[in-house]
């Protein structure tokens, strides 16, 4: 299953590349303004094709209906609020209709998402800037019983504490700090095995993998950026506490997630009848 | 099929989701956004417009006890159900209700009363539901005829609506930007009787009664119908389309256009509003092409505007959005229904007149404007043209009586769908509704008839019951109505005039031009629109369904005829047509003549015809003076499908009134209508009303003679009518 999902992240990561690359250039907001524009309209799409869509456009049709119906009617209550329990039952049924398109958008979403974060989640570190580096053990009393861990860097990244070992948590924490740009591996050791994560500082916008996990699906999904660490290794996860990426606008900073679904819900909704989709 | 992948995608998404619990982002995209969105202000206006509405209720209540004008008695009914049947024969009706056919009519006429209905003069339905909703004479409401000429510009133009586009315009560039509504100026006068019971507080639904357009603002809602026009500005163009180069028709109420044979099918442009944004903008069309085997499969594709729609040989689509782009920003939203008539060897198509979209209209046809949008969103697009059922198309033999029907059957259930909510929604006050098949379907298939004097003059087994079986449905409808109400309702089932067949043609213009009252320009270019008439030696002409005017000096622009020759010039008409005689049958085609200042009173009589020819059953004027045309023949055989008529002598084709309390009197006139609806829910009746009330409520007495004291009460009706 896990060789699947790097598999799929392979795929999905170029063909993400593929499409980030001309828009890395604008910078973050506007790049994030592209991929929210395409987003929308990919979703949209989908929602078309896996919804039912005469359904959707009758169950609105009949649920704008009810809401008129409240204007003209609101001199005799008695059928005011029959048509109020109208509103609702029209309602719960778009809802119904909604449904299964929204579970199945999960997919493409939750994909669409995790390639998202890992362009726009965190940013490399800057020169001259510190951070964490946490290795997580997979056997709990490992740590208790005297494992040796050990980190090596090389010469761009200076590791500037001993490694603090917290047993409750099966992890050993070190604090780097970049020291010239570029791409550099990490390397964890337990004395038998190593283990290496990639580490960006300075650069353009690109993708920071934070997190280097072991091979479960679910992780290996949620974290495409590198390659599982093998299930037989001591090491879990390794994990650097990238600074959050804050896009600008207008002098304020915003989280991309919250920039994305407002963008994305506002070119959904201007394109859906160039795409012929009722949502 | 679709139906299980579904249910298979959503479960796998759902079961590893439910085996393995994931914080999952709460965006779900843009599509799920707006379901969640959109569903969260429904339920927040919805819940926000209860707590305004029961907030503000009791002051409401206490304002309109306070403000509106009292009432003159206590009300004697809840709610006033009417149900008008355009042209439903009393005559008929009796029979089949004798033969037993019609058993909810006969429970009426025995739980309540049945009565033949004194109609107006001339008995069209214009001028009839003109008087019904005001209860008054055409000489107070002015509407006399469909078509009335203007004296002015001595043009036929229509007597109950006028629109005109807006006045000025901001030039800029090669775009005319309108400043202003395009007006619409109504033909009625005085005031309908649900505008009165909305002054008292009152509540009314009218759907589709004639001549309320445009629609009026009232305590109601309302829904335009004849008069409505089409987005041409006509009262109905339907197109025939076809490839075959030989076939070349005349049409004057449809339009034929071309349609390019292309491999596989072919092409074509529907036509659409003239686009006044633009100078000399021309007509707006819209491209579309038919796919077709051409196999006499008779299965092919119509794509238009975006949209793919099957087609299938003789049988109609649904109503097809079409969207007519003026300019950027500036759409006109419309809906046709499209028929094929033949695929092989050549494509014939038939397109409906194409008709203002209810729910985006481009003028206002209800009120208010949302109700129509209101009934769009609820049961979908429905034919909003004032006279929807297309007899032009089947006048002009474009598609034939089977493709007529189903027409007219599907305009009676949207009308239908419409009616019933509107009961349901109008639990006090009045519901009123006319249906318009009973009249379509009269004109079109009363040569199939046989039960009359004249016989059917076209046997075709399929459709010799055709009437009958339109009666019996109006019975059924009749029966789910009366199951809607409640004792406290008033239930009334009437129609504006009867049905006679229309086998003889009578040309008023040339018989007034052999007879030395019109003078004939043969050198004219048209010969209709009255442009053939030299009016420098011409007394009278004639336009419309049995109007006659006079060319009265000061009054028509090219006026010859002093006032006072009037009196003896009409005295000089009147003998002379009621000496008309057919040479082909016995006796006369006219019955009698009236002279308007005889027949009407009012205000407005200025307005009328000088005099009005009330024709003998069986004979009708012919389309050519309708429209102020000239025919060959003064008296000429009717050939055509449209072969019912009412336009004749009113006393001939009275209408029908049912109702579920009995009547005071035994010839009520159909003007008698609105004074009565006043009277149940005990609101004066205005004295300018010509009617009288009808349901006092005197159980038992027995009934007296007719309630119109004037107008038509030289105009007896004729013995069979008593009840």
């Amino acid at each position: 299953m896990t060789s699947i999902i790097s598999g799929l992240n392979t795929v999905l990561t170029f063909l993400f590349g593929l499409v980030y690359w001309p828009l890395k250039w604008l910078g973050p907001f506007w790049s994030m303004v592209a991929l929210s524009w395409l987003g929308g309209m990919f979703m949209v799409w989908i929602f078309g094709k896996v919804s039912d869509q005469a359904a959707i456009r009758r169950t609105r049709d009949r649920l704008s209906s009810e809401l008129i119906a409240l204007r003209l009617y609101k001199d005799d209550l008695r059928i005011f609020f029959g048509i109020q329990c109208q509103v609702l039952a029209w309602t719960l049924r778009y809802l119904r209709h909604s449904l299964g398109p929204m579970l199945i958008l999960m997919v493409p979403t939750m994909i669409l998402l995790i390639q998202l974060n890992l362009h726009y989640g965190f940013r490399p570190l800057r020169v001259g800037e510190q951070t964490l580096v946490k290795v997580k053990l997979r056997d709990p009393g490992a740590l208790g019983r005297g494992a040796q861990i050990s980190l090596q860097a090389p010469e761009s990244l200076k590791i500037e504490t001993q490694g603090v070992r917290v047993e409750e948590m099966r992890e050993v924490s070190w604090r780097v700090r970049g020291v010239s740009p570029g791409r550099f591996d990490l390397t964890v050791s337990d004395g038998k095995e190593s283990v290496t994560k990639n580490v960006a500082v300075g650069g353009r916008l690109e993708g920071v993998s934070s997190m280097r996990t072991g091979e479960h699906w679910l992780t290996s999904l949620l974290y495409p950026g590198e390659s599982p660490i093998p299930s037989q290794s001591a090491i879990e996860s390794i994990e650097i506490r990238y600074p959050e990426l804050d896009i600008s606008i207008l002098g304020k900073s915003m989280n991309w997630l919250i920039l994305f679904l407002v963008l994305s819900l506002l070119f959904g909704y201007a394109f859906k009848g160039v795409l012929g989709v009722q949502i | 099929m679709r139906k299980l992948t579904r249910r298979s995608l959503i479960l796998l998404v759902l079961v590893p989701l439910a085996l393995h619990p994931l914080v999952v982002q709460g965006y779900l995209g843009p599509g799920a956004g707006f379901t969640i969105v959109s569903t969260f202000f429904v339920l927040f206006a919805a819940l926000a417009s209860a707590f305004v509405v029961l907030l503000t209720w009791p002051f409401r209540w206490v304002l309109k006890r306070v403000f509106r004008p009292k009432r003159a008695g206590i009300a004697k009914a809840r709610r006033v159900v009417i149900v008008g049947l355009d042209g439903q024969d009393p005559e008929l009706t009796e029979k089949w209700m004798n033969e037993g056919l019609l058993p909810n009519f006969s429970r009426l006429r025995e739980t309540g009363a049945f009565a033949r209905l004194g109609t107006t003069l001339p008995a069209e339905s214009p001028v009839a539901w003109s008087s019904f909703q005001t209860g008054c004479n055409p000489g107070k409401h002015r509407i006399y005829d469909f078509l009335v000429p203007n004296r002015k510009s001595l043009m036929p133009e229509l007597s109950s609506a006028n629109v005109t586009a807006p006045g000025r315009t901001l030039k800029m560039g090669k775009y005319l930007i309108p400043l202003g509504k395009p007006s619409i100026a109504a033909g009625r006068r005085s005031e309908s009787f649900w505008s009165i019971l909305g002054k008292f507080g009152i509540f009314s639904s009218v759907l589709r009664v004639p001549i309320t357009f445009p629609p009026e603002r009232f305590n109601g809602v309302l829904l335009s119908a004849m008069n409505v026009p089409d987005v041409k500005g006509s009262q109905g163009t339907y197109y025939y389309f076809t490839t075959d180069p030989k076939d070349k028709r005349v049409l004057v109420s449809g339009q034929q256009c071309p349609l390019e044979a292309v491999d596989g099918g072919a092409k074509g442009e529907l036509p659409g509003p003239e686009n006044t944004l633009i100078k000399d903008g021309g007509e707006l069309r819209i491209p579309f092409s038919i796919a077709s085997a051409q196999d006499g499969s008779g299965v092919g594709r119509l794509r238009i505007a975006d949209q793919t729609i099957e087609l299938r040989r003789n049988e109609y689509t649904p109503w097809v959005s079409l969207s007519y782009k003026a300019a950027v920003g500036f759409t006109v939203k419309a809906i046709a229904r499209f028929l094929l008539l033949d695929d092989s060897p050549h494509v014939r198509l038939y397109v409906t007149p194409i008709q203002i979209d209810p729910g985006s209209p481009a003028l206002p046809i209800s009120h208010p404007v949302a109700y129509s949008i209101y009934l769009a969103k609820r049961q979908g697009p429905f034919a909003t043209l004032g006279v929807a059922e297309d007899t032009s198309g089947l006048n002009e033999l474009v598609i034939g009586e089977d493709a007529f029907m189903r027409q007219a059957q599907d305009i009676h259930r949207e009308r239908e769908t419409m009616f019933f909510d509107a009961l349901s929604k109008t639990r006090s006050g009045s519901v009123v509704c006319v249906f318009d098949i009973t009249d379509r379907v009269q004109h079109m298939f009363f040569r199939f008839h046989k039960d009359d004097h004249w016989g059917a003059s076209v046997a075709d087994e399929r459709y010799t019951h055709v009437l009958r079986d339109l009666y019996v449905q109006m019975d059924e409808l009749v029966g789910r109505v009366m199951k809607e109400i409640d004792e406290k309702s008033v239930l009334m089932v009437l129609s504006d005039h009867g049905f006679k067949p229309f086998r003889r043609a009578v040309e008023l213009n040339r018989w007034l031009q052999q007879n030395g009252f019109l003078s004939e320009d043969l050198l004219a270019k048209t010969p209709d629109l009255l442009q053939r008439v030299d009016w420098s030696n011409t007394q009278a002409y004639a336009v419309g369904f049995g109007g006659i005017y006079l060319n009265l000096a000061g009054r028509e622009a090219k006026g010859i005829v002093r006032k006072e020759d009037a009196a003896r010039l009409k005295r000089e008409i009147i003998e002379k047509l009621k000496s008309l005689r057919d040479p082909e049958r016995p006796g006369s085609p006219v019955s009698e003549v009236y002279d308007r200042d005889l027949a009407y009173k009012g205000p407005y009589v200025e307005d009328a015809p000088d005099l009005v020819v009330g024709f003998a059953p069986g004979y009708r004027v012919a389309w050519e003076t309708v429209t102020g045309g000239f025919g060959e023949r003064v008296i000429s055989d009717n050939t055509r499908p449209w072969s019912g008529d009412h336009n004749m002598n009113p006393s001939q084709v009275p209408g029908m009134l049912f109702s579920n309390r009995p009547l005071d009197v035994g010839q009520p006139h159909i003007m008698d209508i609105a004074p009565t609806v006043l009277d149940l829910f005990g609101v004066p009746i205005p004295a300018h009303m010509d009617g009288k009330p009808i349901m006092r409520g005197a159980r038992g007495q027995e009934p007296s003679g007719p309630t119109v004291e004037s107008p038509l009460a030289h105009v007896p009706l004729s013995p069979r009518t008593a009840v």
